[in-house]
């Protein structure tokens, strides 16, 4: 029992922080289709600096995959706001480029050494990433609704030219946030390499990047949402894999749907589940003047 | 005593025209003036020159008598002037506290220390809102109330409305006045920016009217009688200029009916019965804002009505939308391509390279349209060669039926000429024409028949200036 | 200077990439011969290249409808799949290539119109609802080619490899035999997609309608069902893809379906400016780039360059980007807003 809740909090962590960082972007008026690139290179980055150095090399390994997601936000700011390109296409263009750069520099730095996760550090270090994103969670809910730069960026997302009254710069509020995303993304993908597996696989982001996308409508682009929704699929994952352990060919059609079932749930949510008018941030995508 | 805020001379021109011409105009604390004028009539840009975003191209404004330059926003914010914009500035995803303090909140705070400044906040507006209340989820009545307390934050010396009444219920309207009325108590020079004749008449201790971009009308409220001649200052809204076009035949009498609607209603307009003639001119004028767009809307089939019938009988309709860049034209498509959007251009439902440009070509010649090429973007044209478009694309065919809202907003006098007579034009040939505009000089030229909208109702007025005048000067001081 | 900037920012990224290549030990001189020779030096280059290019056509000229309709279809990877498993179950079934052809342009079509309707009466935006089904698509892929769909021998994760009838027919092309009657296809498509959206009312208020809704529909058109229709098309385009491959080139389908090929899809439309006329050119040059660096891994043996197209892509849209800003228009076709939702 105690190795199953294991499993579903080792699957939630990646998932609740990368919604969590495209709660902060799309607060700040734009959407992050680049966020699954983002975990990627956030995985590699931890994985490139901890294989092979033990515990001591966690530490450095995840501050390197937190710079690495503001740099890779940074890029992304710059087409959007300087650049004034559309996000989902500027969003492309970095996924794009992303996906090339990970698969590229994996190939040429392969090698055998292995990482070593929290799980095989002792207590209480082992606790580190579960209190880490909890922190940070709570960290991003207290930035976004009890600061004045929180609340900057959220009216930048929903109404720049009431900041822009009130003497803000939405241009810099969104800037903010894309930097912040970057960096929750950054770590996201660092959980993938240093608590779920020990290696780095091309591609092991597997599409969470996009799922986290979808749960940002339920999350109500709220960080405890973020929180909620992540712990919830993430248990429909733990559910799958179970199922998937167990029978081999014979439960294939349950396999299938188990793992399906995310993605049907969350379509199925949509269009059930009118979103208030009001309730997404109202500047989401438009271009600053 | 010096006015609070003074405009001398100002004078703004936007390539060649003038926006603003020559103005002189004083704000006074402890009155309420009004500004009165249709659109394009400058009393938008007079606004923004007081706040500091748009600079004057010659003459320039005066605080408490001492002239003054007001170089940005932040400079107008200290001097005290306010203003309540017609779109609020207000965030609807925040809390009513969010908003209020969105320029000065503090680095990091607890929720219950932000929510008690609010709350003092409020109460010093006498404001009973829950701060945490999302904006979103109040009524346009409070939301507006809280944009003026955002104002106010500021406003010590004058505070501007650009159109405030635009979007309230009667109810909303009276609470508002009743708090203008207090904050004129309070020595503050307010300054309503309205094209609305009656808000003006009853509120106002002053009122100057504008017309394209020059005063020329100024009146106090008087002390005995009636506050105001509101027949002259309706004649001043609309102007005195002779129509330039010569009359129009008067339609045949038992000409075939083409449209008729009978206790039509929708949101804000009706119940009312209207029918129209093939050869007739109807125009529909009025002041902006009291239900002819919608109406308009309704009658061409892209709105609902709410209730009633609505019976059209024409082979071929057109329809002028107001909204030129929104339902008029679609922006990035070619012009001879907005053209051939025309139901009937071609007779089979695709066409070769050539016979777009043999739809295209002659109608836009036939009007006139100045552009480097048929295969030019729609969205790069001026505004009167847009219209141009649009008449080509909707008129070309010979409609029976056209309806037409406010056709020569926003052009040149030989645009607006145009426009007319192609109008006139197609209704000698047996259309029935039914407009809608605010241009008085417009109406008169192309009525063989007037209504005056007044809050969604038709009324029938003989064809003449002082007719209109006195039916309108009528309903805003009921 | 306005002029000049999408040029210079263009050779900017070129330069960037060459940089790249010379950081990981291709002199550029080496570099680009070698390119070249991976993506058309001979039979087998311009095989490779075409198998890539002739499925990338189909899906972008699919991408590429959608977007001039002012709908962000990002699904093509799905419907590409999808396309290739019922392509691989109905030339096995009957036996003949047409109809794998016509299932797999069905099955397309289907997992398209789904977030189509969604999107119209739902307001559900298509940007999620495609990239959810294309996540669900992937799923049904591993499952069907190891459970149902899954070879007699039960041996390896595909399908029941298609009969001789079943196979595309073809001009011999070097090893892979990329030069199938896919192309054709592909190319008329574009031909025919473009005449359309150029030529045709219905695609003229199709394209009016991305900007400006309601004057489309106070032409009288039913603007939401031709949205629908359209979007089912552009998922039969990719769904088609699928389908030519399987039944031209892979004669089954197995788990190395698509490979990102949807997404690249939405690359090289956007690389064409929307425009179908560019769209073969487009394809032929991100395909080439894949081939290319794939031949050129092989042989300055450097592990992963391949992966340097996938980059290039990215760069290259970006340098887009930043020039459309130059020259004072917005990237993204007609379309400058969200999802297909009123």
């Amino acid at each position: 029992m105690s190795d199953l809740l294991a499993q579903w909090l080792r699957l939630a962590l990646p998932l609740v922080l990368a919604t969590a960082s495209e709660v902060v972007a799309e607060r700040a008026g734009v959407v992050n289709l680049a966020l699954e690139g983002m975990l990627l290179a956030g995985a590699l980055a931890a994985w490139l600096v901890a294989a092979g150095g033990g515990a001591a090399a966690l530490g450095p390994a995840l501050l390197v995959a937190l710079l690495t997601g503001v740099v890779l936000a940074l890029l992304l700011a710059l087409l959007v706001i300087p650049g004034r390109a559309h996000p989902l296409v500027a969003g492309s263009a970095l996924h794009f480029g992303c996906l090339g750069a990970t698969g590229l520099l994996f190939e040429r730095m392969k090698g055998s050494a292995s990482v070593t996760t929290f799980g095989e550090l002792a207590a209480p270090w082992r606790w580190l990433p579960w209190i880490g994103a909890a922190l940070l969670v709570a960290a991003t809910f207290l930035f976004l609704e009890r600061t004045r730069a929180g609340l900057r960026l959220r009216a930048a997302g929903d109404h720049p030219e009431a900041l822009r009254a009130a003497g803000g710069s939405p241009a810099r509020s969104r800037l903010l946030g894309l930097l912040v995303a970057g960096a929750l993304a950054g770590l996201a993908g660092a959980s993938l390499t240093t608590v779920l597996t020990g290696a780095f696989v091309e591609g092991m982001s597997s599409g969470r990047g996009f799922l986290a996308l979808a749960l940002v409508l339920f999350a109500r682009w709220r960080a405890s949402g973020a929180l909620l929704a992540g712990l919830f699929v993430a248990a429909l994952f733990t559910l799958e894999l179970r199922l998937g352990a167990d029978a081999a060919g014979t439960h294939g059609f349950a396999v299938f749907a188990l793992r399906a079932l995310p993605y049907v749930a969350t379509i199925a949510a949509l269009a059930l589940v009118r979103v208030e008018p009001g309730r997404a941030p109202g500047a989401l995508n438009e271009p600053l003047d | 005593m010096s006015a609070a805020l003074a405009f001398r001379g100002a004078t703004k021109r936007y390539g060649g025209r003038a926006v603003v011409d020559g103005v002189d105009l004083e704000l006074h604390g402890g009155e309420i003036h009004a500004l009165l004028g249709e659109n394009g009539a400058g009393k938008t840009t007079l606004a923004r020159m007081a706040l500091g975003l748009v600079p004057p191209d010659a003459g320039g404004l005066a605080i408490d008598g001492v002239a003054t330059a007001i170089p940005d926003a932040a400079a107008a914010a200290r001097l005290g002037i306010g203003m309540v914009h017609q779109h609020f500035a207000l965030a609807e995803g925040l809390t009513v506290a969010e908003n209020l303090l969105l320029a000065d909140a503090p680095r990091a705070w607890r929720r219950r220390d932000f929510e008690a400044r609010a709350k003092e906040r409020l109460a010093a507006r006498a404001l009973d809102l829950d701060p945490a209340r999302r904006v979103g989820l109040l009524p346009v009545g409070l939301r507006q109330r809280l944009e003026i307390a955002k104002a106010l934050d500021h406003a010590r010396r004058v505070l501007l409305l650009d159109e405030p009444t635009a979007v309230l219920t009667p109810a909303e309207g009276e609470a508002l006045f009743e708090q203008l009325r207090s904050l004129r108590a309070s020595g503050l020079a307010i300054a309503l920016i309205t094209h609305r004749l009656d808000d003006a008449l009853r509120l106002a201790d002053r009122v100057t009217v504008l017309r394209a971009g020059r005063v020329v009308h100024a009146a106090a409220r008087a002390r005995a009688g009636p506050a105001y001649d509101a027949a002259a200052i309706v004649r001043a809204l609309f102007g005195d200029a002779p129509a330039s076009l010569p009359p129009a035949p008067p339609p045949p009498r038992d000409a075939a009916v083409r449209l008729v609607a009978s206790g039509l209603a929708g949101d804000r307009f009706g119940p009312l019965d209207l029918e129209l003639r093939a050869g007739e001119r109807v125009v529909i004028t009025g002041v902006d804002g009291h239900g002819q767009g919608e109406l308009l809307e309704t009658l061409a089939g892209i709105e609902r009505p709410r209730a009633g019938g609505l019976a059209i009988t024409a082979a071929r309709r057109a329809f002028i939308a107001g909204d030129r860049r929104r339902a008029g034209l679609a922006l990035p498509l070619s012009i001879a391509e907005n053209v051939a959007l025309a139901r009937g251009a071609f007779a089979r439902p695709w066409f070769t390279r050539r016979e777009l440009h043999a739809v295209a070509a002659p109608r836009l010649a036939r009007f006139d349209v100045r552009a480097r090429g048929p295969a030019q973007p729609a969205g790069e044209l001026s505004g009167g060669n847009q219209q141009r478009v649009v008449l080509a694309r909707e008129l070309a065919a010979e409609p029976e039926l056209i309806l037409a809202e406010h056709p020569t907003r926003g052009l040149d006098l030989q645009a607006s000429a145009f426009v007319q007579g192609e109008l006139l034009a197609a209704a000698a040939r047996g259309a029935a024409l039914l407009v809608a505009t605010t241009d008085l000089d417009e109406a008169l030229a192309l009525a063989s028949r007037l209504l005056v909208i007044v809050r969604g109702r038709l009324h029938p007025c003989a064809t003449t200036r002082e007719a209109v005048a006195d039916r309108l000067a009528q309903e805003a001081t009921r | 200077m306005k002029r000049a900037a999408p040029w210079l920012v263009a050779l900017a990224a070129a330069l960037l990439a060459l940089l790249l290549l010379q950081w990981q030990g291709i002199a550029p001189a080496r570099a680009l011969p070698l390119l070249a020779g991976g993506a058309f030096g001979d039979a087998n280059a311009w095989s490779a290249t075409l198998r890539i290019a002739t499925p990338l056509l189909l899906c972008a000229i699919g991408v590429t409808l959608a977007f001039r309709c002012g709908l962000w279809n990002i699904g093509a990877e799905g419907q590409l799949l999808v396309g290739g498993v019922a392509a691989a179950w109905a030339g096995h079934a009957c036996g003949h290539w047409f109809p794998a052809l016509l299932a797999g342009a069905a099955a397309g079509a289907a997992w398209a119109a789904l977030p189509a309707l969604l999107a119209v009466k739902r307001g559900v935006p298509e940007v999620l609802a495609t990239l959810m089904l294309n996540g669900v698509a992937l799923e049904l892929l591993r499952w069907l080619v190891t459970g149902p769909l899954q070879e007699p021998t039960r041996q390896f994760p595909q399908t029941a490899r298609l009969p001789r009838e079943a196979w595309l027919p073809q001009l011999a092309l070097g090893r892979t035999g990329a030069l199938h009657l896919g192309l054709p296809l592909a190319l008329l498509a574009a031909l025919a997609v473009g005449l359309f959206l150029a030529r045709t009312r219905a695609g003229l208020l199709l394209r009016t309608g991305a900007t400006a809704p309601r004057l489309a529909r106070a032409q009288g058109f039913a603007l939401d069902r031709a949205r629908v229709v359209a979007f089912a098309a552009a998922g039969a385009l990719a769904g088609l893809a699928g389908a030519v491959d399987v039944a031209g080139v892979a004669r089954a389908a197995d788990r190395s379906l698509a490979q990102g090929l949807g997404y690249a899809a939405v690359a090289a439309a956007l690389l064409a400016g929307l425009r179908c006329a560019w769209l073969p050119a487009a394809a032929l040059l991100l395909a080439a780039l894949q081939s290319g660096t794939s031949a050129l891994q092989w042989a300055a043996n450097l592990p992963g360059i391949d992966r340097f197209g996938l980059l290039l892509q990215g760069l290259a849209i970006a340098a887009l980007l930043v020039a459309a800003r130059f020259a004072g228009r917005s990237e993204g076709g007609e379309r400058t807003e969200g999802s297909a939702a009123p």
